[in-house]
C-alpha cells in the first residue's frame, strides 16, 4: 500500500465517521440538548414566555426587573417570575429525579449552560431550584392550622417545644 | 399671631374637616357597588401594585395568649422554612414567645414578638444600601438581593425583631427565599397578603384568637373596629414609630 492509498483510506474512513456522526445526531430522540450539547431537561408547557434566542440573552433582564417589581411593589405576575421559570424547567431526568443546581455534575436546566459558559449562579443561594410539589411533607407548610384544629386531628398547644423538621 | 386670628384659623379647620369628612363619605358611597361591602378582603389583581389604601397590622390579646404555647412560631417557622441549625443563640426566630413577669405582683404576660412593622421604622432610616425598606402598603421588608448583611437595623430595631442568617441554607422555600449574609424578620406573610389569603400563618394557627390580622386604614375592618372599641397599645408608643402591631392587656 503506497503513502497515497493510505492517505485514500484515512479520508474515507474519516468521512464515513462524519457522516454516522451527523445521522445519529440528526436522529438522536433523547434529552435536550443545548447550543453546547449539554443535555437540558425537557421542559413542561408548549413554549416559553418569551422566543428561545430572546430568553437565552435576555433571561437575567426580564428577572432582574421581575424581582424588583415583586419584591417593592408586590406584583406577582406569572410572567418572568423565577417560580415560574423553575415550575417549567425544572424537571425530572431519565432517573426520575430532580437535578439540584449546587450537586456535582448537575444536569439542571440552569446549571448546564451556566457551568458551560462559566457564569457563577447566585438566584439558587436563596431561591428554590425546584418545585414546590418535588418538596418533601414535612418541607412544606401545614395547610390551615386552624381547621385541623377545629376538626381535632391537631390539639392546642401541643405544639410547644417540638422542633421543626 | 394673635388670639383672634388663631381663632380664626381654628374655624377654618373645623369647616375643611366637616367638608373633606362629608365627601369622604360621599365618596365612599359612590364606590359601593350593589352587593360589594368595603369590609371585605378582596384579592388584589396579580398585576396591580400594592398601594398606601392598605396598612396592614396585628392586634395581640395578650390576655388569651397561653403560657407555654408555640403554635405561633411553629406555624411561623413551617410557613418560611425556618429550620433549627444550631440552637436559639444564632437560629432565625420571626415571632418569639415572650413571658413577662412582675416579680412584686406575680403577674404574667404572655405575648408573641415580631418585627412592628412600624410607620416610621428605624430599621430603614439606618440601612445604608437601601435593602431595608416598607412597602406603600404598610409591610416592613428586607431586600435581600441588595442586603449586604451590615447589621445596622438589628442595632436601630428597638424590638430585636430581626435576625441575621449565619448559615448556609438549603431547601428554601419558593415563598420564603432566605440565604447566608442577610438580615431577615417578619414579613407578616407578604406572600399570603399579596394572594389575597387576609390573613397570616401565625393568626390562623392561633387556636386561642390571640393574634388578628387585618387592615388599620379600613374603618370597618375587624381589627379597626376592635381597636376602635377596646383599644390597643403599641411597644415602646413614646418612640413614635406608629407600629403596625397593636397589644391589648400589657
Amino acid at each position: 500500500m503506497n503513502t497515497r492509498q493510505i492517505i485514500r483510506l484515512l479520508t474515507a474512513t474519516a468521512i464515513l465517521l462524519w457522516s454516522f456522526n451527523s445521522i445519529a445526531a440528526s436522529q438522536y430522540t433523547g434529552p435536550n440538548r443545548d447550543a453546547n450539547g449539554n443535555i437540558v431537561p425537557t421542559p413542561k408547557g408548549e413554549k416559553c414566555v418569551e422566543p428561545t434566542a430572546d430568553m437565552r440573552a435576555n433571561h437575567m433582564k426580564y428577572l432582574l426587573h421581575k424581582r424588583d417589581k415583586t419584591m417593592h411593589e408586590g406584583i406577582r405576575t406569572k410572567q418572568h417570575s423565577l417560580v415560574q421559570c423553575i415550575n417549567c424547567h425544572a424537571t425530572p431526568g431519565a432517573d426520575g429525579k430532580i437535578s439540584r443546581v449546587f450537586e456535582e455534575d448537575s444536569q439542571h436546566f440552569c446549571s448546564t449552560c451556566h457551568a458551560s459558559a462559566s457564569v457563577k449562579l447566585d438566584c439558587f443561594e436563596c431561591h428554590a431550584d425546584r418545585p414546590v410539589e418535588s418538596f418533601s411533607q414535612s418541607q412544606i407548610p401545614a395547610p390551615n392550622r386552624r381547621s385541623e384544629a377545629v376538626n381535632g386531628s391537631i390539639k392546642p398547644h401541643v405544639a410547644y417545644n417540638r422542633k421543626v423538621q | 399671631m394673635d388670639h383672634n386670628d388663631m381663632k380664626e384659623t381654628n374655624k377654618i379647620d373645623q369647616y375643611r374637616r366637616k367638608f373633606l369628612g362629608g365627601s369622604a363619605v360621599a365618596a365612599a358611597g359612590l364606590a359601593l357597588a350593589p352587593g360589594v361591602f368595603l369590609h371585605t378582603v378582596q384579592a388584589k389583581p396579580d398585576d396591580e401594585a400594592v398601594s398606601n389604601k392598605n396598612r396592614w397590622g396585628l392586634l395581640i390579646d395578650t390576655t388569651k395568649c397561653a403560657e407555654g404555647c408555640s403554635d405561633c412560631v411553629t406555624a411561623c417557622n413551617n410557613e418560611h422554612g425556618l429550620r433549627e441549625i444550631h440552637g436559639p443563640a444564632t437560629d432565625s426566630q420571626w415571632i418569639r414567645h415572650v413571658t413577662l413577669k412582675n416579680k412584686q405582683t406575680g403577674h404574667q404576660i404572655d405575648m408573641p414578638m415580631m418585627c412592628q412593622h412600624c410607620e416610621k421604622p428605624p430599621c430603614v432610616d439606618v440601612c445604608p444600601t437601601g435593602a431595608s425598606f416598607k412597602r406603600t402598603d404598610g409591610i416592613v421588608l428586607v431586600d435581600k438581593h441588595i442586603c449586604i448583611g451590615c447589621r445596622y437595623c438589628m442595632m436601630a430595631c428597638p424590638y430585636k425583631a430581626r435576625n441575621l442568617v449565619h448559615e448556609v441554607l438549603t431547601d428554601q422555600l419558593p415563598t420564603a427565599p432566605r440565604g447566608k449574609g442577610t438580615v431577615e424578620s417578619c414579613t407578616l406573610c407578604v406572600h399570603k397578603v399579596d394572594r389575597g389569603d387576609g390573613t397570616t400563618a401565625c393568626a390562623e394557627a392561633c387556636t386561642a384568637g390571640v393574634i388578628l390580622f387585618g387592615d388599620l386604614n379600613d374603618k370597618n375592618s375587624e381589627i379597626s373596629q376592635r381597636l376602635a372599641k377596646e383599644g390597643g397599645q403599641q411597644l415602646r408608643a413614646e418612640l413614635g414609630l406608629n407600629t403596625g402591631v397593636r397589644y391589648q392587656g400589657l
